[in-house]
């Protein structure tokens, strides 16, 4: 099976652009990207996917041993670039997801132009004199939450598709779900995810990257962006006005404007 | 009359809504909140207004809020029946499920999230409770796999060892122990023994969770004092114990920031390597939760034990099955290959051959001198060569042992023994009641378990002790068989010129045991000479002095009767009246020497052979009847007659002359024939060699062979009395010298002859008679067969010579010219018997 049917890419724009490609985080799947990455179509070929066990991805090319380290997704990655044939490429990740673009641009740095990293953290465990927003046991609670809401999240996550007054085009479109997630998948995800310590790995980038951090978020605090800028060598740090998690989602113009901007320069 | 509903408004219906409500701004800012939710969580509304919902959640909601709930507000407005845990002011959990819907302001101001919280205790317990069983049948669906994962490679394993391996998977994978330990049930030592380490021993009274698990026969848990747990389980076949399995749940994992080498690992411990891939940096290692064990984990664990015992089981069987058949075909070997070794100390020295380094490293026999276990041992034997000559077992020691041999406890115990370091074992050899001495095993299987237990050893002891001395009585038995057979087959024939007999003995090959065959010569009278062949049934011991008895039978009976058919009647009468000697066979004929009549008879034997002048062969096939003490053959003795002509020869032999495996018997006689006919020319001195290698080349047969050969002389004797005076001599020389001359004796030879005859009879006439010259000296001369023989004989007194030098002269002179010297000195008289060998003269 292709990366592209595996991992449900979508492609919009102009075949021939530069490339720009957005890759979503725990959570949710590609449409966390809706209302940014269409922005880009004009002047890029857009590439939106979904990580395997997300979304529309095919679930069973999910192995429990293989997506057991964020690399796992970091192959993926590099993999649909190269089916695509994809260089200089524009990478923008969301929260885990700007983990698992950095590896993949520390192994192949040929292909990537540029990386956009938003809410991003090498590390959600304190450690010594490290602040990563969590303590051992809080994410163990979250592990555990996540297994007593094992039929509670899959309650929730069931598609409840409402006429949306403020967004009412996106109805038929979101028929089916947004961030369908298998819950065995995404308790292991959030595992890696949560557990994972890719501190050594911020200093190999050599890419020009642009550092997204919101004023207030629960998940990547601003320390952690800190810590990313000094250890990113040569990187940018944008604080956006936007609170939460998700400004791609809460900020949609702010988030474009400060992506846009850094697409621009250099 | 309908009671009127009461007043409602806006403001109680909000505040004492049936659940939660909430006001949110977008970011998660509480913008309001009703009197319901305050009551749930116990907050006061001072403390919520203005700060984030997220402080309220839990952090596993905090995160989901984040991650989950706004995103999906903000793509499609609403979420719906979201799992969602509060933080109450008291620090206890509210478990609720949250509705929640984004509205968006109008213009100018922001939007808002809505959401209303319902309590889901009882809903989220019985979800919890229902994601625990199905979690709980999913690990129980994985450890059956891995239990019947264990059990196929169990039934699979050949070597006690080998159980470890399953048994470390199955409480690795599952049930996540820290180590798995195998205890194996020591029942000798009433303790329990870690599998494959070496030293470490746990009483079956110790009050350690292993113990207790091995004398309840059940699974007992023990809390460590660190927190830690552990959980052990009995190894059960048929409710017997065979051993436990100790899974160790730590309490916490170990530093990962410590080295692994740095940290002792028991044997049996879980790898604590990483089970996934990692790359692109080190994951955080799951801290661990506080265990506790279902009474599905503990059935689990109860099988486990229970599939690990019957594996030991079948092991055991396996084992001992497999020992019994290795023992039993060792001691099986060892009696074969001592059986056929030849000897006491040949025997000896091969069991200690044998014994290494199947049964032990070192083997050691020492044999006692005379019983007496204080004394230096009399011989040993030990294998392989040890330097400084083997061990020296104390006295003590000894002591122990032997009164251990002597006091016949069966099996007779072991003694271990450790001088300089080294262990050794000594047990005691014995038979029939008697120490013979001690074997001593030290190194190789001794000191371990293996295949070598107690009761194989004094088995072994006892089988040795009796091969041992099997082989010492056969031993005895051989040499006094051999004496006896000896001394009745030595060739002290009478000495008589009218006949000569030469006789041959072969042994059969392959044997060390003598036979019974025998040959005797001897007189009848004083004109008659008596000769036999006999072959007594069996061999050794018995059959000699069977043999023995025998022969001085025919000897006395032949004396006292008359003729080859009364001895026989005689001999059977003998042979019934003692029990040896029965079907025993025997060719016996008498030679009258004057008329040359022979009489004959077989019983149960084959033919005398007779050659006649010029090589003409005949066996004589008459008076022929059945072995002595055969029942019907005692009445029909019969004896047959006839003349031989002077010159003949007469051969006696035993069947092992004749016979060779897978040939007619006839056929044998008929070889014999030629062979004695191919001989004729032979002398008689060397007959007996060549007839025998003729008949059996290569030495021997595979039965004992004898043989008697007579020859009739063709000529009279010369005979004279000579009278005791030195006068009478010059007449007697020339008589004599005339005589041999006649015979064709040369010139030479006769002078000699005649020389040393007159030195004879005159050393008789001087020292027997004194020269009293009433009495005379007796010569008898023949010539036969290429040599003469001479016989002086007197019937006076010895008396000593005046001079050692003239006696000694005489004597001296007779020796250099004859070939044969033998003088009998008896009460009665002196015989020489004289005898060279001469050109011309005979055949």
């Amino acid at each position: 099976m292709s990366a592209v049917q595996r991992n449900n890419i979508r492609l919009l724009g102009p075949e021939d652009a530069p490339a720009i490609v957005f890759a979503h985080g725990f959570g949710c799947d590609q449409n966390m990207w809706r209302f940014v990455a269409p922005r880009f179509a004009d002047d890029h070929r857009v590439v939106l996917f979904d990580h395997v066990g997300a979304g529309n991805s095919d679930l069973g090319a999910y192995d429990a041993q293989r997506y057991a380290s964020l690399g796992a997704y970091a192959d993926d990655l590099l993999e649909i670039l190269r089916e695509l044939d994809l260089r200089g490429v524009v990478f923008v990740g969301h929260s885990v997801a700007a983990m698992i673009g950095l590896l993949a641009a520390n192994a192949e740095p040929d292909r990537f132009a540029k990386l956009v990293l938003v809410g991003p953290s090498p590390r959600y465990i304190d450690d010594h004199d490290y602040y990563g927003g969590f303590s051992a046991g809080e994410i163990d609670e979250l592990l555990d939450s996540l297994d007593s809401n094992y039929l509670g999240w899959s309650a929730a996550m069931a598609p409840v598709i409402m006429g949306n007054a403020d967004r009412p085009e996106l109805g038929e479109e979101l028929s089916n779900s947004f961030c369908r997630t298998d819950p065995a998948i995404a308790r292991q995800f959030a595992e890696v995810t949560f557990r994972s310590d890719n501190r050594a790995d911020l200093g190999k980038v050599s890419v020009p990257t642009l550092i997204l951090q919101c004023s207030e978020d629960v998940i990547a605090p601003r320390e952690v962006g800190a810590y990313c800028n000094a250890n990113i060598p040569g990187s940018t740090l944008i604080v956006l006005h936007a609170t939460g998690h998700c400004p791609n989602l809460s900020a949609p113009d702010e988030t474009f404007a400060a992506i846009d901007g850094f697409l621009r320069t250099g | 009359m309908p009671e009127p509903l009461p007043e409602e408004n806006a403001e109680d219906l909000y505040d004492s809504a049936p659940c939660g409500y909430l006001t949110l701004l977008p970011d998660g800012t509480i913008v309001r909140v009703n009197r319901t939710f305050l009551q749930w969580t116990g907050w006061r509304r001072d403390q919520l207004a203005g700060r984030r919902v997220h402080e309220f959640y839990a952090v596993g909601s905090r995160i989901w809020h984040e991650t989950h709930l706004a995103p999906l507000l903000h793509m499609q407005g609403e979420v719906r029946e979201a799992a969602a845990e509060f933080r109450r002011a008291d620090g206890s959990r509210l478990d609720a499920f949250v509705n929640a819907v984004l509205r968006a302001g109008p213009a100018g101001s922001q939007a808002l999230v809505r959401m209303t919280v319902f309590d889901a205790k009882e809903r989220r317990t019985y979800e919890r409770q229902l994601l625990e069983e199905r979690r709980s049948a999913e690990r129980n669906a994985t450890r059956v796999r891995l239990l019947q994962e264990m059990v196929v490679r169990c039934a699979a394993i050949e070597r006690v060892e080998e159980i470890v391996a399953p048994i470390v998977r199955v409480g690795d994978e599952a049930f996540a122990a820290t180590a798995t330990r195998v205890w194996l049930l020591d029942p000798a030592q009433a303790a329990l023994r870690p599998l494959g380490v070496a030293d470490e021993l746990l009483s079956l009274d110790d009050q350690a969770p292993e113990a207790r698990a091995a004398a309840l026969l059940d699974v007992v848990r023990h809390a460590e004092d660190d927190g830690g747990l552990r959980l052990v389980s009995p190894m059960l076949a048929d409710q017997r114990v065979l051993g436990v399995v100790s899974f160790v749940f730590a309490t916490d994992r170990p530093d990962p920031s410590e080295p692994q080498a740095a940290r002792p690992r028991a044997y049996g411990e879980n790898e604590p390597g990483p089970t996934r891939p990692r790359a692109y940096g080190e994951d955080e290692p799951a801290r661990p939760r506080p265990r506790a064990f279902g009474e599905d984990e503990i059935e689990l664990m109860r099988t486990v034990g229970r599939q690990a015992g019957q594996a030991l089981e079948r092991i055991r069987l396996l084992e001992e099955t497999t020992r019994r058949a290795w023992q039993s075909g060792f001691l099986a070997r060892l009696s074969r290959d001592l059986d056929e070794t030849v000897g006491f100390t040949g025997r000896a020295m091969r069991l200690v051959e044998l014994l290494v380094p199947d049964v032990a490293g070192y083997a050691q026999i020492d044999l006692d001198a005379a019983g007496d276990p204080a004394g230096e041992p009399a011989w040993r034997a030990s294998a392989p060569a040890r330097p400084g000559g083997g061990w020296t077992i104390p006295n003590d020691v000894l002591a122990t042992v032997h009164a251990a041999g002597r006091s016949g406890a069966a099996p007779a115990a072991a003694l271990l023994i450790t001088i300089d370091g080294e262990r050794a074992l000594v047990l005691p050899l014995r038979a029939r009641n008697a120490m013979l001495g001690t074997l001593l095993l030290a190194g190789g299987e001794v000191s371990g378990a293996g295949h070598v237990g107690p009761e194989f050893l004094a088995d072994l002891a006892d089988r040795a002790g009796l091969s041992l001395d099997n082989a010492r009585l056969a031993e005895r038995d051989r040499e006094v068989a051999h004496t006896l057979q000896r001394s009745m087959l030595s060739g002290d024939w009478p000495a008589d010129p009218r006949y000569h007999v030469v006789t041959a003995y072969r042994p059969a090959v392959h044997t060390l045991e003598v036979g019974g065959d025998w040959y005797d010569v001897f007189a009848t009278s004083a004109e008659s000479v008596g000769i036999v062949v006999g072959d007594v049934v069996g061999r050794g011991l018995h059959a000699a002095s069977a043999m023995g008895q025998l022969r001085s039978a025919v000897r006395a009976l032949a004396t006292a009767h008359d003729g080859p058919a009364e001895v026989l009647r005689h001999m059977d009468d003998f042979v019934s009246h003692f029990a040896a000697g029965q079907m025993t066979t025997l060719a016996y004929a008498e030679l009258a020497l004057d008329s040359g009549v022979l009489r004959y008879a077989c019983a149960g034997h084959p033919p005398p052979l007779l050659v006649e002048p010029g090589g003409v062969p005949s066996f004589l096939w008459e008076a022929r009847s059945g072995p002595l003490g055969a029942s019907a053959a005692g009445r029909a003795r019969s004896e047959a007659m006839l003349t031989v002509p002077r010159g003949s020869r007469l051969v006696l032999y035993t069947d092992g002359l004749v016979e060779r495996r897978g040939e007619r018997f006839h056929h044998g006689l008929d070889r014999l024939a030629s062979a004695a006919a191919a001989h004729w020319q032979t002398p008689l001195g060397l007959l007996a060699t060549e007839l025998s290698d003729a008949m059996l080349p290569g030495g021997g047969g595979h039965d004992d062979m004898c043989l008697l050969a007579l020859d009739y002389t063709d000529a009279p004797p010369f005979r004279t009395e000579v009278p005791a005076r030195m006068q009478a001599l010059a007449g007697f020389r020339a008589a004599l010298d005339a005589w041999l001359g006649e015979q064709g004796v040369g010139d030479y030879d006769r002078f000699g002859v005649v020389l040393a005859t007159a030195e004879a009879v005159a050393n008789a006439i001087e020292h027997g008679y004194g020269h009293d010259d009433a009495r005379t000296v007796g010569v008898l001369a023949q010539v036969d067969g290429g040599a003469v023989s001479v016989r002086v004989s007197d019937t006076g007194q010895w008396r000593p010579p005046r001079t050692a030098l003239q006696r000694g002269r005489g004597l001296a002179l007779i020796g250099r010219l004859m070939d044969e010297l033998v003088i009998d000195r008896g009460t009665g008289g002196t015989t020489v018997l004289m005898r060279r060998r001469a050109a011309g003269g005979g055949r």
